[in-house]
């Protein structure tokens, strides 16, 4: 084995121009794939970020309640004990949290605009305040004060809100200030109540700009609920993975204790009005979903991105199979006369093979290990360099302002394992060839 | 020799060494040609989109440039930005200074006035509708009917009263509860019904302040609205048709609803998911199982049936029965578990169920739930909160040919400017003064705690005309005002009766306006003229392109276009490095030959030219034939067709297929592209060569 390993080093350096260009090629495409593969799952990664912390759980059991048959409204009650067996009977559970939902149109004097409400319980929500960060009155006012105003510790106050810093601009109002947060009923009834900014954060994404939060009690007010109502029980478990084995299990967990559990629609709560609406049932139903159901309509970017990086990746893997194969053509043709010599002194056709391959394999590896490292590194230069995405469409589609590339090092094994299979099996044909060179003829044709 | 004896001579060289070595001739003629294939069908295709995306986003709305506020906080994006409140565009004061203004510029066709903007529409429910019913059976003395309704009535306020005991779960406000218990229990007392016989007005007043209020079954229906003079818009945007009803009769106030959300949002839920799903089964050719959205929308179906029963009457109810007993002889129960039977769709029988719900359910249930021609509501908020509610009549549908099945276009309906001005709070001088002395009476800028107390509580089903007069209502604090909204509705009534003159239109207010060409081509130059006009008149407006007004579907192009050529670059420096590899394998072949020549005289240059000369043979060669297949590959897309697969590339294509064309242009750029990409992969190969001293040929041995 060490004999081929010396062959296959010594050839390639040897040929140093040839493996150089090839293996320049192969460690480009290496990167660029490493780069995509970085992009999409930074994309992945803003979308659970962006979700979980803004929206929803790993997990949520949500649910409808229906007073007449003909209405639904996003609301479940005995939320006390909805909780406890989801503490009870969650595996990978890290923690629960439960928060009203709404949906109104937030005014200032100057301006109006739509957002969800979300009902929190400030007691309960380190992970939401460790997620945000406070803005500077700057970022959201024209000659503000480069400090951060507000606490949002004060949303625990009744007639409290925190807003998002486009929000704030949009509605032309600081910390302090008070917006009129108006719903409108299914009886065509319009509640309004006001409320005061504590504060404004940084916004998350493009989703923050759908959302604004505000303590459970103002939600109640306003749809005049019960205490124990809520909107929906979040779960947050140690891994994401785990999200949809927990909901099946939950499900499960529910039906078993006598729950009616709604069936499985992956699309966000917002989006079944409707269907829940034309339903034949009354009372409570528990509607159960993972965070990839609350912003599907978010996941066709992904698809879209895989489709193309898998698309490019393949063309430029056709063009390379073709460079290696040439390559290797001519390196079998150059050493016709080295293999009808190896052969006249016995090496079998197998070993011959080998030889190739192994000098193939080498190359690959090599080339695909530089160009994942320098792929690597370039990701998370530009993830660091946080640069800022100058098109509003493309900022829309990554739901960020600034390109975020995450590196797995899964990524990183799996390209160049898939690289150096394609390199190997592109030599193959021409080592097979070598490998079938008779002695005699070999010996015969001197270069 | 003589320069074309040189050229001759290097030409021959070169053919004889392109053909013996047909191992990498091979190679990097076929890399040449892929790219040069991947270039035309590339910009071909995107030229295309891009000119078809024009044509949609030009002949539907925007026209060729926009005009609007210079001061706007947003900009304009006509289909949608990344806010979700309202844009600020700021304001266009008077429009008819910049239409005369603009209009005097030598392309431009036509000023169109816009706004977009939206409202909420609030149906009545079915209680509403029975006491409408039975207040029309009054005034008409219809005894027998007012019977009927009547009976229909006490039993509606018998299943309200249930639904109220399940609102009572979950409600937190017990004194409504209690007030509604007690007029529910009124409702259904004989005693009441026995007074409905000697005083039925007083009674129906009664029912209608408060039991009216009580019931929960409204529908909100939101829509989303673009305000305009609708005959120069019909003129001017050449993708405008009516499919149902009639065209708004000018000076009059109108709605025309676009058929997409017609159809989609307005229509009756069960005809609107069998048009879903069969759409999705049937055209889009998607499999039930493997898709989970439809998977989900399948399994629901079924449980919508009240949706139909619930429209029936008793007569209707037996018929369907009769009809569907004999289409599913096996179901034993009632209409409900046939309905239930009927609407279990799967990929075999979603075709058939679909036909045979439009021929035999569809009559007999209100198909949409705003039908043409009737009047409705329009709720919206005014820029700075307020209230406003006016009438419109619903004149017909419309839609942008080619683009029916876009959600993108689809998603604006059109209605008269006077109504849009006043839904969206710029109104007359003399309206504004009135609105601002009511303002300072009320002091509505302050809303203190209390008042914010009583609007929750308050405000049942009255569309007031704006919060102020709600909240000076409110200071009496009446719990229901189902009287009021009778008068509202007179009032707005009354507004949408006026008529107005196409002086009217033009002097007012507008947010934007479409500026529509008679050259398209001439934009650039336009676009510039129009800001001289604005810089010189004191218009105060700046213009966009079509492109730029668009939104984000308008950037998505651009997007496309930056992923295509950043895919076409790293293709084209792979390929480059690869070529490059070849030559130079290929040159250490030919050492001797090189040497050879070099050794009979031939100059540095010579070889370099041979080296070159030989890549542009190849280079022409597989480039053409990879023109000729890029272009042959667009003619027939051209002649099959590319179908859209989803609504948003049917408004990319501009319609259901599109049909791509490649120009002069693209064939070029890709011709030139693989040239410069072959003589710059060979540059380093031939200076290799260059290199090669004759000496070096000849110790080698043969």
């Amino acid at each position: 084995m060490k004999m081929f390993l010396v062959i296959a080093v010594r050839n390639l350096i040897q040929a140093r121009r040839r493996t150089l260009l090839i293996g320049s090629a192969l460690a480009m495409v290496t990167t660029l794939l490493v780069m995509l593969l970085s992009l999409s799952r930074g994309l992945t990664e803003t979308m659970i970020y962006s979700a979980t912390t803004l929206s929803t759980g790993h997990v949520n059991v949500a649910g409808w309640y229906k007073s007449r048959s003909t209405v639904g409204e996003p609301i479940i009650s005995d939320t006390a004990t909805l909780r406890k067996i989801v503490e009870e009977n969650t595996p990978h559970l890290s923690h629960v949290i439960d928060r009203h939902r709404g949906w109104a149109r937030i005014v200032s004097e100057t301006g109006s605009l739509q957002a969800g409400l979300s009902g929190i319980d400030v007691g309960e929500e380190q992970r939401f305040f460790q997620a945000i960060q406070l803005a500077e009155e700057k970022e959201y006012k024209e000659g503000g004060r480069a400090e951060i105003l507000g606490d949002p510790s004060k949303l625990a106050q009744p007639h409290t809100i925190l807003i998002f810093a486009s929000q704030a601009k949009q509605l032309a109002v600081g910390v302090g200030d008070v917006v009129t947060l108006s719903i409108e009923t299914y009886s065509g009834a319009r509640n309004t109540a006001d409320a005061t900014v504590v504060a404004v954060a940084k916004d998350v994404g493009m989703m923050s700009n759908w959302n604004v939060y505000l303590p459970k009690q103002a939600i109640r007010e306003l749809y005049q609920l019960k205490e124990d109502t809520s909107g929906a029980v979040m779960v947050y478990l140690t891994d994401v993975e785990y999200s949809n084995e927990v909901m099946n299990h939950l499900r499960e967990v529910f039906q078993a204790k006598g729950y009616q559990v709604m069936e499985h629609d992956p699309q966000p709560f917002w989006m079944k009005f409707d269907t829940v609406g034309g339903e034949d049932w009354v009372g409570q139903r528990l509607d159960i979903t993972t965070w990839q159901d609350e912003v599907a309509f978010l996941t066709w970017v992904l698809t879209a991105l895989d489709s193309i990086s898998a698309l490019l990746i393949s063309i430029l893997l056709v063009i390379i199979v073709i460079g290696i194969m040439n390559s290797m053509w001519i390196s079998v043709r150059e050493r016709t006369g080295e293999v009808g010599t190896l052969r006249a002194i016995g090496m079998s056709r197998f070993r011959v093979l080998a030889m190739f391959m192994v000098e193939a394999v080498i190359l690959g590896l090599f080339s695909t290990a530089v160009g994942a490292v320098i792929g690597a590194s370039l990701a998370t230069g530009i993830d660091l360099a946080q640069i800022r995405i100058p098109v509003d469409a493309v900022r829309m589609i990554m739901m960020s302002d600034t390109i975020h590339l995450s590196v797995q090092p899964g990524s990183l094994a799996t390209a160049i394992l898939v690289f150096t299979l394609v390199t190997a099996l592109s030599a193959l044909f021409p080592a097979l060839r070598a490998s079938r060179l008779q002695p005699v003829t070999a010996i015969q044709t001197v270069t | 020799m003589g320069g074309f004896g040189v050229f001759k001579v290097l030409s021959l060289l070169s053919v004889r060494s392109v053909l013996s070595h047909k191992v990498k001739s091979l190679i990097v003629g076929w890399i040449m040609l892929f790219g040069t294939f991947l270039v035309v069908l590339g910009t071909s295709l995107l030229d295309s989109v891009e000119k078809s995306m024009a044509k949609s986003i030009t002949g539907s709305l925007a026209g060729h440039l926009q005009v609007y506020d210079k001061n706007a906080r947003d900009s304009l994006a006509l289909f949608g930005g990344t806010s979700m409140g309202k844009e600020d565009l700021g304001r266009i004061r008077d429009f008819s200074v910049v239409k005369s203004s603009l209009e005097k510029i030598d392309n431009v066709g036509a000023v169109v006035p816009m706004g977009i903007d939206f409202s909420v529409v609030t149906q009545p429910g079915e209680t509403d509708r029975a006491l409408s019913a039975l207040r029309a059976a009054v005034h008409a003395g219809d005894r027998e009917t007012m019977n009927t309704l009547a009976k229909q009535v006490r039993q509606l306020a018998g299943l309200m009263a249930k639904e109220l005991e399940n609102v009572a779960a979950v409600s937190s406000d017990q004194a409504k509860i209690k007030h509604g218990r007690e007029v529910l229990a009124r409702a259904q007392t004989d005693e009441l019904w026995a007074k409905f016989e000697t005083d039925p007005l007083g009674v129906l007043e009664l029912l209608d302040t408060e039991m009216a209020p009580l019931s929960q079954d409204g529908k909100l229906i939101y829509v989303r609205y673009l305000g305009t003079d609708l005959d120069l818009f019909a003129k001017n945007f050449d993708r405008f048709e009516i499919v149902d009803g009639q065209m708004v009769p000018p000076g009059h106030r109108g709605l025309l609803f676009n058929k997409k959300t017609y159809e989609e949002y307005i229509k009756h839920r069960v005809a609107a998911e069998l048009d879903f799903i069969r759409k999705n089964v049937i055209e889009q050719e998607k499999s039930i199982a493997s898709d989970g959205i439809l998977a989900a929308h399948v399994s629901q179906l079924p449980r919508q049936y009240q949706r139909i029963t619930f429209q029936l009457d008793a007569e209707e109810s037996k018929k369907l029965e009769g009809l569907l007993k004999a289409k599913f002889p096996e179901v034993t129960g009632g209409l409900d578990d046939l309905l239930k039977k009927f609407l279990t769709v799967d990929e075999k029988n979603i075709d058939e169920r679909h036909k045979f719900f439009y021929e035999h359910i569809a009559p007999m249930v209100q198909l949409y739930d705003v039908p043409v021609g009737e009047t409705l509501t329009l709720r919206g908020f005014t820029k700075s909160g307020y209230l406003k509610a006016v009438n419109v009549k619903v004149y017909g549908t419309f839609k942008f040919r080619g683009l029916e099945r876009s959600e993108v276009a689809g998603g604006h309906n059109l209605i008269d400017i006077q109504t849009f001005r006043d839904l969206y709070g710029y109104m007359t001088e003399e309206r504004k003064k009135e609105l601002d002395q009511i303002r300072g009476e009320v002091g509505a800028k302050t809303v203190d705690r209390a008042s914010a107390e009583q609007d929750l509580f308050g405000g049942s089903g009255a569309s007031a005309e704006s919060v102020v007069q709600t909240r000076e209502a409110g200071a009496g604090f009446d719990e229901f005002k189902g009287a009021e909204l009778e008068k509202t509705q007179e009032r707005a009534a009354q507004a949408s009766a006026t008529t107005f003159t196409q002086a009217d239109i033009d002097h007012g207010v507008a947010l934007n306006a479409a500026v529509v060409l008679k050259d398209p081509d001439k934009i650039v130059q336009t676009a510039a003229a129009i800001s001289a006009a604005s810089e010189k008149d004191g218009l105060g407006v700046q213009v966009v392109d079509w492109q730029t007004a668009s939104g984000v579907i308008g950037q998505f192009i651009i997007v496309v276009r930056i992923v295509l050529y950043v895919a076409i670059f790293i293709i084209f420096t792979v390929a480059l490095v690869i070529i490059n590899n070849s030559m130079v394998t290929a040159t250490m072949e030919r050492v001797t030959e090189i040497g050879t020549m070099r050794a009979i005289g031939a100059q540095r240059r010579f070889v370099m030219a041979m080296f070159l000369l030989e890549t542009i043979l190849l280079g022409l060669f597989a480039g053409g034939l990879g023109v000729a297949l890029g272009a042959g590959a667009v003619n027939l897309l051209h002649s099959v067709g590319l179908a859209a697969k989803t609504d948003v590339l049917v408004f990319l294509f501009a319609g259901p297929r599109l049909y791509p064309e490649f120009g002069a242009h693209n064939l070029i750029i890709g011709f030139v592209a693989i040239l410069l990409v072959s003589i710059a992969s060979t540059l380093y190969p031939a200076r290799i060569a260059t290199k090669i001293q004759p000496v070096v040929a000849m110790q080698r041995k043969e």
